[in-house]
């Protein structure tokens, strides 16, 4: 199956035209990159940054499906951000993981109140994150192979 | 010349703990006194002890303006405010300080907990000037002096500072927990795949957040910090968000800080073991060889720098 195709019959209904597939917030540059890299892998587009306070602005103009949020950033928190995305009728779609260094149930229940969707612990497997991101996205594991 | 004294009202974590067994060390939750040497005076943490200094500062006969800096919102570090009684006086002005929450300001944090289900008198009856700043990971000036923060590793967002004065620094960790090293990772990365895989290095990549703590409390000339735990405790406690000693005294070595103080102390520890637990942190910065002073805090402690 090609790439378009599987976005034509698997992508998650929406109204908007996204850019790309997935932002990366992570203030860790490194992190947030090979994030990037790893998603690319799959055949997904994504984009990422570490700068949170542009980041708000960022999803406002480019609709990305999914959106993985590290917490513990400077300028605007993790939470902050998720809260902001989730109240604006525009992006409160955005599927959202947050991807933290965080292992507190406080946080974790904390985040799904907001909206989360789904909470990682940093450092997770890379095969657990994908299968998050294809979860959310309604894609197959099979599908993912074939790119 | 001194650029500033340091004075501990309250060095207990958790919940306040009064009675004979903790009468050397006290039993009151956390509140350290800054004075900067012609300078600002600073509050940090307004837990049980606030009341004692707030007392005292009454007692001098001024008006008083401080600065009352949030480490984080557990009630061990807010519960004193509503009996902090300079609050209640108009000549009186304070601006606190700290991060507020996703989804409530920080005004309405110090507000809720005195709505009157929870106590008699509102904020409103606060007649001082009370101003609030919320801050994150970043760094401020207030006066003189210059404030670093770094978010710790505690449920919530809760703030470490490092307070920089006239060449002479002090970190203030009030609580915080080891973070997630490459010494306590279990690498289960599969070992086939070519290392520059992208997948690899995801499975490898560890963020080392206590690099940036160590820098963070680097050459400190005093670092306050969490010890809340002995090493077998903690490996019943982990997630509690709190350190062992060794722990503590492993970070003051890395950072080279002149002087450690034990703080947050364990509501389940009496004095005894507080010596203990001072004695044996003595006792591994003898081994490390570094010129470490280290004294466990304890109510009416002063130090100046």
């Amino acid at each position: 199956m090609s790439k378009s195709n599987r976005k034509t019959e698997n992508s998650v209904p929406s109204v908007h035209n996204h850019k790309y597939d997935i932002f990366v917030v992570d203030d860790n540059f490194d992190q947030a990159n090979i994030m990037k890299l790893l998603i690319e892998q799959t055949g997904l587009k994504a984009k990422f940054t570490t700068k949170s306070e542009i980041a708000y602005q960022t999803i406002l103009k480019d609709k990305p499906r999914l959106v993985i949020l590290d917490l513990m950033m400077p300028e605007i928190d993790g939470l902050k951000l998720l809260k902001k995305i989730k109240d604006n009728p525009l992006t409160q779609e955005v599927k959202i993981i947050i991807y933290s260094g965080k292992l507190y149930d406080s946080d974790r229940r904390k985040a799904f109140m907001l909206g989360a969707d789904i909470f990682l612990t940093k450092p997770t497997r890379s095969h657990i994150l994908l299968d998050s991101i294809m979860s959310l996205l309604q894609i197959e594991q099979h599908e993912i192979l074939q790119n | 010349m001194k650029s500033f004294k340091i004075k501990f009202w309250g060095v207990r974590g958790s919940i306040p703990t009064p009675g004979p067994s903790t009468l050397k060390y006290g039993g009151n939750t956390s509140c350290v006194e800054i004075q900067f040497q012609d300078g600002p005076l600073f509050i940090l943490d307004a837990g049980t002890g606030i009341r004692g200094l707030g007392n005292t500062l009454i007692k001098k006969g001024k008006a008083i303006q401080a600065y009352i800096f949030i480490s984080h919102f557990h009630w061990d570090h807010i519960q004193g405010l509503p009996f902090f009684r300079p609050a209640y006086d108009q000549r009186n002005s304070f601006l606190i300080v700290g991060t507020d929450d996703a989804a409530i300001n920080l005004a309405d944090i110090i507000s809720f907990q005195m709505d009157p289900t929870y106590f008699p008198i509102t904020i409103e009856d606060m007649t001082a000037d009370i101003q609030f700043k919320s801050i994150t990971e970043e760094n401020i000036q207030i006066e003189k002096v210059n404030i670093n923060t770094m978010y710790l590793n505690h449920p919530g967002y809760a703030l470490g500072f490092r307070f920089s004065y006239q060449g002479k620094s002090l970190v203030y960790i009030s609580d915080n927990e080891p973070f997630y090293t490459a010494e306590t990772h279990q690498n289960t990365a599969v070992k086939d795949i070519p290392s520059d895989r992208p997948e690899k290095i995801f499975d490898s990549f560890i963020e080392d957040k206590d690099a940036k703590l160590i820098s963070f409390c680097q050459n400190a000339d005093i670092l306050i910090h969490d010890t809340q735990f002995l090493p077998e405790e903690y490996q019943n406690k982990r997630t509690w968000g709190h350190s062992p000693y060794n722990y503590t005294v492993d970070l003051a070595v890395k950072s080279n800080v002149s002087q450690l103080i034990l703080f947050h102390h364990d509501p389940d520890h009496n004095d005894e073991e507080i010596d203990k637990i001072q004695r044996l942190s003595q006792k591994l910065i003898k081994q490390s060889q570094r010129p470490i002073s280290c004294l466990a805090a304890m109510e009416g402690m002063e130090i100046s720098v």
